[in-house]
This record gives C-alpha cells, sequence and structure tokens, in this order.
C-alpha cells in the first residue's frame, strides 16, 4: 500500500513537473508580451522531429540528443518570434492568439505532409527510462529525472530573472513594456530572451516526452500545450510561480482522481479535472497566484 | 545644448500649441511654466516623442528629434518623469535604477560623466532602502527613485514633470538640493515643470512662460516677473506695469 501511494505521489510529481516546465513556457512570453502561445506545443514537436532527424544523421548518443533537442527548440521558437509573432507584436491581443493558432496548425499540417502522420519510432531515449530502486521501493528513473530537472529549470529561471541584468529587464518588461523601452532597452531583446527561455524549457520537456513515449507525433505537443495552459490560468496567468504551482496541482489533480475513482469511472477523470478547475476559478478568477495587474496610467 | 522652436501641434480644432519654443544649455536650470491649459505638459510630450509635433523643431547637440519615437529619444539623451509615478512596483530601488541604466551603459561609454547605480542611490539618500520593493515605497521616496532611475540613463537633458507636486517643503528644498547637485556633477541640463513658483524661482536660472500655447516671456526669473505679460497671466489684466506680483515674494 505504502509503495503504492508513493508510486502514485512520484506519478503526480513527475506529470506536475512537465505541465509545469510547458507551462512556464507559456507564461515566459506571455508576461513579456501578452501572446498565449499555443504554437509551444509545435516547438516541443519540432524539436522531437529534429532529434528524429539528428539521430537518423548517427548522432544518437542520449546526451548529444538532449543537447540538440534543446538547442533546435530555442532555434525554434526564436524562428517563430522573428517570422510570426513580430509582425503582429503591436496589434491586438486577438491578432497575436490567432497568429498562435495558425502556426500550430500550420506546423502540425507540415509535419503530417513532410514527415508522417504516424508516429515515428524513436528508441534513442529508452536508457533514460529504468527502474531504480530505493530502499525497498521501486521507482521510475525517468519520473525522477524529470522532477529533478524541472526543478532545477526553475532554479535556474529564478535565478536569472532576479540576478541577471537581461532578467530584471524582463520582469520590469513584464509590468510595463512601455517605460522600459523609455530606458532605451531594446524591446526586440527582451522579447528573444522570453522566447529562447521558452524555447529550451520546451526543449527539455520535449525529451523526458520522447523517452517516455519512445516515438514522435504530429500532434505530441498540442494536447500538452492544452494541459499547461489550463495549469496557467490556475495558477495566474502572467505569473511564473504561478504557472509553475498550477502545472504542479493539476499533476495532482490528474493522478488524485486517478486513484480515487473506482476504475468503471476512470473515464471521467478529465471530466472531473476541469470540474475542479472550474471551481477554483469560480472563487479565485483571477488563478490561485495572479494578481490583477494594476493598469496604472497609461496616459504620458 | 536643447533647442526647441516653432512648435506647432493641434488636437481637432484646439491649438495647444502655438509657435512653443525653450531652450537648455548644459548646466542649466531652466523653469517652464504657465496656467493651467498653457500647453507645457504637451510641450514636454513633444519633446520626449510621445506626440508628433505639426510644425517646429527639437534640436539636442545639432541632432533633430522631432517625431522620433520616445525610445529614440530616451537613448539620444533626454530623460524624463512622469506626474504619475511609472516605477516597476516589484522591483526592488535598485533594480529599478539598475534597468534604467543597461543602455546607457552600453551606448555611452565616452559621453558626458554619468552618475553609477550606487552613486545615485547615495545622491538621492536611497541607499537604505535600495532592497525594497519599488511599491512599498512612500510617495516621496518613489519620486526620488524615479529621478533617480531618469538620471540612470545617462541624460543630457533631463526633463521634470511636476517633479514637486505632492512634496512637502522639506522634502521640496531637498529637491532643489538634489537638482543643483545633479546639474553639478554632471553637467546636464534640467526642464522643470511646476505649479509650485517659490520653488521654481529658487531653482532656475532662467524661466520659459507660457500661455495658451505660445511662449510668451522667458528670463532670469526676476525680469520675467515684471513682465506685464506674465503679470497679466498671473495676476489678471489690468494690473499694469511695474506691479510686484504677489508670487515674486516666493523668489
Amino acid at each position: 500500500m505504502t509503495e503504492y501511494l508513493i508510486q502514485q505521489l512520484l506519478n503526480a510529481l513527475a506529470f506536475g513537473a512537465e505541465y509545469a516546465l510547458i507551462a512556464l513556457g507559456l507564461a515566459v512570453v506571455f508576461s513579456i508580451m501578452g501572446l498565449v502561445n499555443f504554437a509551444h506545443g509545435e516547438v516541443i514537436a519540432a524539436s522531437a522531429y529534429a532529434a528524429l532527424l539528428f539521430a537518423g544523421l548517427g548522432l544518437g548518443a542520449p546526451l548529444l540528443v538532449i543537447g540538440l533537442a534543446i538547442a533546435a527548440a530555442i532555434a525554434v521558437s526564436v524562428t517563430l518570434e522573428r517570422v510570426a509573432f513580430r509582425p503582429v507584436r503591436n496589434a491586438p491581443v486577438t491578432t497575436g492568439l490567432l497568429t498562435a493558432f495558425g502556426v500550430s496548425i500550420v506546423l502540425q499540417n507540415l509535419f503530417q505532409l513532410l514527415i508522417s502522420p504516424r508516429p515515428q519510432a524513436f528508441p534513442a531515449l529508452n536508457g533514460l527510462n529504468a527502474t531504480w530502486h530505493i530502499g525497498p521501493w521501486a521507482v521510475s528513473s525517468l519520473q525522477v529525472m524529470e522532477l529533478v530537472v524541472a526543478l532545477l529549470a526553475m532554479l535556474a529561471l529564478g535565478g536569472f530573472l532576479g540576478r541577471s541584468s537581461l532578467g530584471i529587464a524582463m520582469r520590469a518588461a513584464s509590468r510595463d513594456f512601455a517605460t522600459v523601452r523609455l530606458m532605451g532597452i531594446q524591446a526586440n531583446r527582451v522579447v528573444a530572451a522570453a522566447f529562447v527561455i521558452s524555447g529550451a524549457l520546451a526543449g527539455i520537456a520535449c525529451v523526458f516526452i520522447l523517452a517516455r513515449r519512445g516515438g514522435v507525433t504530429p500532434d505530441m505537443g498540442f494536447s500538452l500545450v492544452l494541459k499547461a495552459f489550463v495549469a496557467c490560468v490556475i495558477g495566474g496567468f502572467g505569473s511564473l510561480f504561478g504557472a509553475a504551482a498550477g502545472g504542479m496541482l493539476l499533476g495532482f489533480i490528474e493522478v488524485g482522481l486517478l486513484v480515487l475513482l473506482p476504475q468503471e469511472m476512470g473515464g471521467l477523470k478529465e471530466a472531473l479535472t476541469y470540474v475542479i478547475v472550474t471551481l477554483i476559478l469560480v472563487y479565485r478568477p483571477e488563478g490561485l497566484f495572479g494578481s490583477r495587474r494594476d493598469l496604472g496610467d497609461k496616459e504620458f | 545644448m536643447l533647442s526647441v522652436s516653432g512648435i506647432h501641434k493641434s488636437f481637432g480644432g484646439v491649438q495647444a500649441l502655438a509657435d512653443a519654443a525653450l531652450d537648455c544649455a548644459s548646466g542649466e536650470v531652466i523653469g517652464l511654466i504657465g496656467p493651467n491649459g498653457a500647453g507645457k505638459s504637451t510641450l514636454v510630450n513633444v519633446i520626449s516623442g510621445f506626440l508628433a509635433p505639426d510644425a517646429g523643431q527639437v534640436v539636442l547637440d545639432g541632432a533633430l528629434l522631432q517625431g522620433r519615437t520616445p525610445q529614440h529619444i530616451s537613448a539620444s539623451g533626454i530623460a524624463r518623469t512622469f506626474q504619475n509615478l511609472r516605477v516597476f512596483r516589484d522591483l526592488t530601488v535598485r533594480q529599478n535604477i539598475e534597468v534604467a541604466s543597461l543602455r546607457a551603459r552600453q551606448l555611452r561609454r565616452d559621453g558626458p560623466p554619468m552618475l553609477g547605480v550606487d552613486a545615485l542611490l547615495e545622491t538621492f539618500g536611497l541607499a537604505d532602502r535600495m532592497s525594497d520593493a519599488a511599491g512599498a515605497l512612500p510617495y516621496g521616496t518613489r519620486r526620488w527613485m524615479e529621478i533617480a532611475r531618469a538620471m540612470a540613463t545617462g541624460p543630457r537633458i533631463l526633463l521634470l514633470d511636476e517633479p514637486a507636486a505632492g512634496l512637502n517643503d522639506e522634502e521640496s528644498d531637498r529637491l532643489h538640493q538634489i537638482i543643483t547637485r545633479l546639474r553639478d556633477l554632471t553637467r546636464i541640463g534640467v526642464v522643470v515643470i511646476d505649479h509650485d513658483l517659490t520653488f521654481i524661482n529658487n531653482v532656475c536660472d532662467r524661466l520659459f512662460v507660457m500661455d495658451q500655447g505660445r511662449l510668451i516671456a522667458s528670463g532670469a526669473p526676476a525680469a520675467v516677473w515684471r513682465n506685464p505679460k506674465v503679470i497679466e497671466v498671473y495676476v489678471g489684466p489690468g494690473t499694469g506695469t511695474g506691479a510686484t506680483p504677489a508670487v515674486e515674494l516666493g523668489g
């Protein structure tokens, strides 16, 4: 029984860590430029296809694959910003949202047409998925690594935003972009930094998804990004801490329901998850850790 | 030096600025005054790039700046503060000033003398509060921080939009000292808009008086306050030449 509970706890933590990683990728971009980047999932998928390509070229050593996948995700993320999001940066929020959906659909279809709609096997990272015996318990190495890496990534992000000049500029920009620009800071630099960070987080998430699934599909990122979006909403959109906490909470809700629901009601898991999410929002419309932005006086 | 001339600006049918002008040399503190609606803030918004003028020139050290973006103008060396303080509330005092200094450090390695973040914290008496969140500061302190932040961009001209508003007498005196000190340390030119005429008379070398979008007088404070047009605007019509306006008592 204890072992079962520990296993489920680890499950919840690992799922939560994955949602948190992806949610952070959304939140970093949103906090700076108010864009909900629904194409974030396609950054993950593109990074997975890139890893597949590299493995096909003989660059299949696990560490190399991990490095290349993260680098590819950063490159794709920054490219999307340049090509798709920069032209609509000053457009109304809905334009950015629709652009992101458009990019997402175009990329998914490109993957289907140019590669294949069918899953591509990707065994290079299967080695990460082992069973570790810690004391009396058997745990999945992948889950432990995912949790640890997600925590390290969040610490690194926190350190970057708290200490480095660019990080401080990003935090200022997330509050009042216009005034930051008045300080002479180039908007392009701050926005590009947000997409680099978001891409790196997508790459890290991609590595774990690949290792767990052992395959690549065109829509592998999309449903996860929807979950991450929900995590951001629960945590409070725009708040990075909220995104991470919302991701964790979502992991716990899902696994908790799986444990508590009788087997024949397992199909209700998703529905009940969203009922709980809705209830949270009824009582905290701004999310658990969100604050209503002080819009302040934006005239001159 | 900053030279602004022939500025016209209309909003719809309303002429907000008609041939407005001012100039400010390095190391000089000038005051921009006039009754409400005279166009002072509009002129500052034109100079800092928030509004494009219909006609006229804004020249800083030979570079034409009218109609450029606020970002460009800020990077060219004109910094401003706002009536409503736009501080980054979540950042600490030090971080607020640091953000503003980032670009300046890159841009003007061999430009005019610039105060570093620590020197600014010291000058504005913010050193002991530098780790506090800016949103938690009392109003007066927040104002020091906003001016310090504007200074951190390494400007040649500093535009202060109603810096004394909401300050008590003691804080006004302190603001006076700080402006003089900044000017002496960095030789910047300072343009002050304020309604507190005592403060303006004390701190400014020259005054520019506006009324209904026009420059009606300029020069040393004592001379400006003897100008009949200025007296008419501030004291009322028919007061005549030579009368001593009440406001001069402050000077």
